[in-house]
């Protein structure tokens, strides 16, 4: 997959943690791991919104496409 | 976030399976009252026979004894295997109640549902009437089409394409649920 998802980066940017992130917009922390491991297969607007509303970022700075061969 | 669509679907049919479920159970245990008494009530009066039989100084054979044992048992064996699609039927009422919605062995018993139908419908044209001719010992076959086991066993016959139906379409939902599940 050549979406790389840079929660990660954020979150230590915002000096938030995961834990908080997702008690504040409402995902498991099960599933917020899930995504800033990029082991989903998608991400609800829904969810990206939250997030990008929770941590004050645009969704570009979550996701970065790489171009790599398969 | 919004409610799991999927899960709350499973969710309404436990409602509705968690009502059912108890009258569903409350007809099976009447269907086995109902079926042990007319067993008892046959036992008594096919007891009553071969004791009158042994009183006028007949000497009871062994195959008489099974006969009349048999005889019971067949007359009680349609409502046997009603009695079991009403088990089914609960069984696979629990198994919704308990969220169970999505898998495929759950649609199997509604396949028993209808496969306990058919049976009690072939057992009511075909092998009852048979089996008591033999036990008459006057050999042959026997088929009683009456319209009641007949449209018993069409019902049945439905259930279990609607079941496999049912199996086919809930592979399908189980395979997008998984997907789905892997979005955040």
């Amino acid at each position: 997959m050549a979406i790389v998802v840079r929660l990660d980066v954020m979150l230590a940017l915002r000096k938030k943690r995961a834990k908080d992130l997702a008690a504040e917009i409402g995902l498991t922390e099960a599933n917020l791991s899930l995504l800033r491991t990029g082991k989903v297969k998608g991400v609800r607007f829904e969810t990206l919104d939250a997030i990008c509303k929770a941590l004050s970022c645009q969704p570009g700075a979550l996701l970065e496409f790489v171009d790599v061969e398969d | 976030m919004s409610p799991d669509p999927l899960s709350s679907a499973a969710a309404r049919v436990a409602d509705e399976a968690k009502r059912l479920r108890p009258w569903v159970y409350g007809l099976f245990v009447l269907s086995v009252v109902l079926v042990a008494t007319e067993i008892a009530t046959d036992g008594i009066a096919g007891t009553r026979h071969l004791r009158e039989l042994h009183d006028t100084g007949d000497k009871l054979s062994f195959a008489q004894v099974m006969g009349a044992f048999l005889r019971q048992v067949l007359r009680a064996a349609p409502a046997i295997a009603l009695t079991s699609a009403l088990w089914y039927a609960q069984n696979y009422l629990a198994r919704l109640e308990k969220g169970e919605l999505w898998t495929t062995s759950t649609a199997a018993l509604v396949d028993e549902v209808g496969r306990a139908m058919v049976t009690a419908s072939a057992l009511m044209v075909a092998i009852v009437p048979t089996v008591s001719l033999w036990l008459d010992g006057r050999g042959a076959f026997q088929f009683d089409l009456e319209a009641t086991p007949v449209v018993l066993g069409g019902l049945g016959l439905a259930l279990i394409v609607v079941s496999r139906g049912l199996r086919a379409a809930l592979d399908a939902a189980g395979t997008l649920k998984s997907d789905h599940d892997q979005f955040v």
